[in-house]
């Protein structure tokens, strides 16, 4: 199974294994930290990762708008891992080749020093904001635990968030100390948190609740994950 | 950048200053404040830990945790183990023994003899029992950890071709267990076979590839290498948009550049250390001339117990994916 559908807030997203979440209702891509220029970054400061996996980012991301042909494009922040870099040229032309799709950065943490670098130059075809409201859902970049309570004040209406930031993860447990740990979508009451899309970034292992719903993403395939009493 | 490879440490000092050394933060992490640990000649109960230090009081108390370091973990030596096997033989005749360690044994002695057996010099003890937590099969080489860790993967493999099956496999200096949630059918001409000598060579790399052994080699070289970076000593690490785990590194590598000179040298030195060829050779030929004395037994036996709480488990699975999760439940936070 390479996909999902899930029925959220009224509606039905569908989670893919490439680990991004498409809304097809308004044709819209939901992808959560990226982390572009991860590897030039670490490849700059002298530690040699293969090249080939940054070029991998992009492949992945112009074969989703090959096969979903959105019109939308969320990014939920932490679009760009440190100081802008070659990748984000890379980036930049690919997001122009397909430039009918409206693309926007729901800021994240790691995304300082590329605000700063966009409000420099020309870069019209890439809207920025901290939250975006687009009902049913709110976008953020980070979940709604990670917030200090007193900021929700502004908030009245219970939209369902989607978000990152987390890189979440679950272990999965069976007889014989089997254990078998995968990224994931994690699906609580009011908000979804998508897994990482950038390669050669970790993982955060959550806290499942009961009522959750988890699906696990590996080897390209997409596992909706049974919970235990 | 550091060629000595260690785990992080801490400083530990009094709440009100002075430095009394370090420890390594796995075992300290272990602690909850208000417990008490040995170390520096006396008692200390932990306060907090707070900036790469560990404040410390002194603490009335006698009883207290014993720390260990990582760098204590060093295998038996095959002379060592050869004198172990003998040890062990010598258990047939322990009622006249007079040394006092034996003598304080006895009762476990008992236990073993009556539950499984005590193995003679040609004979090679393999037990078979099940428990709550699955299936297990356990035997009793004495060649050190490393040699097991080898022969453990090797074993494995060797059954996960029989079969689609998934284990995991605990070892220590005595002996090694394997652990499987469906049965493991043996019997002794099986088990000549998956202690067999042959293709010893070719099945070894097969192993060694269907493990995590060359990922957790490939943490020291991360950090000779200086892809991993630990900070200096007692320090913090700088640069977080910089860090990234070994795991992480190995998985990049592997997928992007199986070629990579790190990435060979993680496997050479697994087979060197790990599946030391003609250690993991002399084990099995010595096997092969012992007959195999194959024990099913009601529950964990004597000889068993130590090994199957080793918390440092390797995998093994030649299932499905999809079948495995099939089987799995996630936890839930209570």
């Amino acid at each position: 199974m390479i996909s999902f559908d899930l029925s959220i807030a009224n509606t039905i997203l569908t989670l893919d294994a490439r680990k991004v979440i498409f809304w097809e209702n308004t044709a819209t891509l939901f992808i959560a930290d990226l982390h572009l220029g991860k590897i030039s970054h670490f490849r700059k400061s002298g530690m040699a990762i293969p090249a080939a996996a940054a070029t991998m980012n992009l492949d992945v991301l112009e074969s989703l708008f090959i096969d979903y042909e959105p019109q939308h494009c969320y990014f939920l922040g932490d679009l760009f891992h440190s100081a802008t870099n070659e990748e984000w040229f890379g980036f930049r032309r690919l997001c122009l080749k397909y430039n009918h799709i409206h693309f926007t950065l729901v800021t994240g943490n790691h995304d300082a020093k590329l605000v700063k670098y966009l409000q420099t130059s020309e870069n019209d075809w890439l809207n920025r904001c901290d939250t975006l409201e687009l009902y049913p859902f709110l976008l953020a970049h980070e979940p709604l635990d990670h917030l200090p309570d007193n900021s929700l004040v502004g908030e009245q209406k219970p939209l369902f968030r989607l978000c990152g930031h987390f890189h979440p993860k679950v272990k999965l447990v069976g007889l014989g100390k089997q254990q078998i740990s995968m990224p994931c979508f994690h699906f609580s009451e009011n908000q979804g948190i998508l897994p990482s899309f950038g390669q050669f970034t970790g993982g955060c292992f959550i806290k499942v609740k009961e009522g959750d719903r988890v699906i696990g993403v590996m080897n390209d395939k997409i596992y909706p994950i049974g919970l235990s009493g | 950048m550091g060629t000595i490879v260690s785990d992080p440490v801490l400083q530990v000092k009094y709440v009100k200053g002075g430095f009394l050394g370090t420890i390594e933060e796995w075992f300290i992490s272990s602690l909850k404040p208000g417990e008490v640990f040995w170390f520096a000649g006396q008692a200390l109960s932990l306060v907090r830990i707070k900036d790469m230090t560990v404040q410390v009081r002194k603490s009335k108390e006698q009883k207290g945790k014993i720390p260990s370091w990582q760098g204590g973990r060093l295998p038996l030596s095959s002379e060592l183990g050869t004198f172990l096997r003998n040890q062990i033989y010598a258990l047939h005749n322990h009622d006249n023994s007079r040394v006092p360690e034996i003598r304080a044994l006895k009762p476990l002695i008992n236990i073993q003899t009556l539950t499984s057996a005590i193995p003679r010099e040609n004979e090679f003890l393999i037990e078979s029992f099940v428990s709550k937590e699955g299936y297990h099969l356990t035997c009793y080489p004495f060649e050190g950890r490393l040699v097991h860790e080898g022969l453990g993967a090797l074993v494995a493999w060797r059954l996960s071709k029989i079969k689609p099956q998934s284990f995991s496999i605990a070892m220590n200096d005595y002996g090694i267990e394997w652990l499987s949630d469906t049965p493991i059918d043996v019997d002794v001409n099986l088990l000549r076979q998956l202690f067999s000598v042959e293709h010893l060579f070719s099945h070894r790399k097969e192993s060694l590839h269907a493990t995590a052994l060359a990922s957790r080699r490939f943490r020291d070289i991360a950090t000779i290498s200086g892809l991993l970076f630990k900070g200096y000593p007692g320090n913090h690490k700088k640069d977080r948009h910089l860090q990234a785990s070994g795991t992480l590194f190995f998985q990049v590598f592997q997928d992007y550049e199986p070629d990579n000179l790190l990435l060979l040298q993680a496997y050479e030195e697994a087979l060197l250390y790990q599946m030391e060829e003609h250690r993991l050779f002399d084990a099995l030929k010595r096997i092969e001339k012992q007959q195999i004395l194959l024990k099913i037994c009601n529950k964990a036996t004597p000889f068993a117990f130590p090994i199957m709480v080793d918390r440092l488990r390797e995998k093994l699975s030649s299932e499905k994916l999809e079948d495995r999760i099939k089987k799995m439940t996630l936890l839930l936070e209570k």
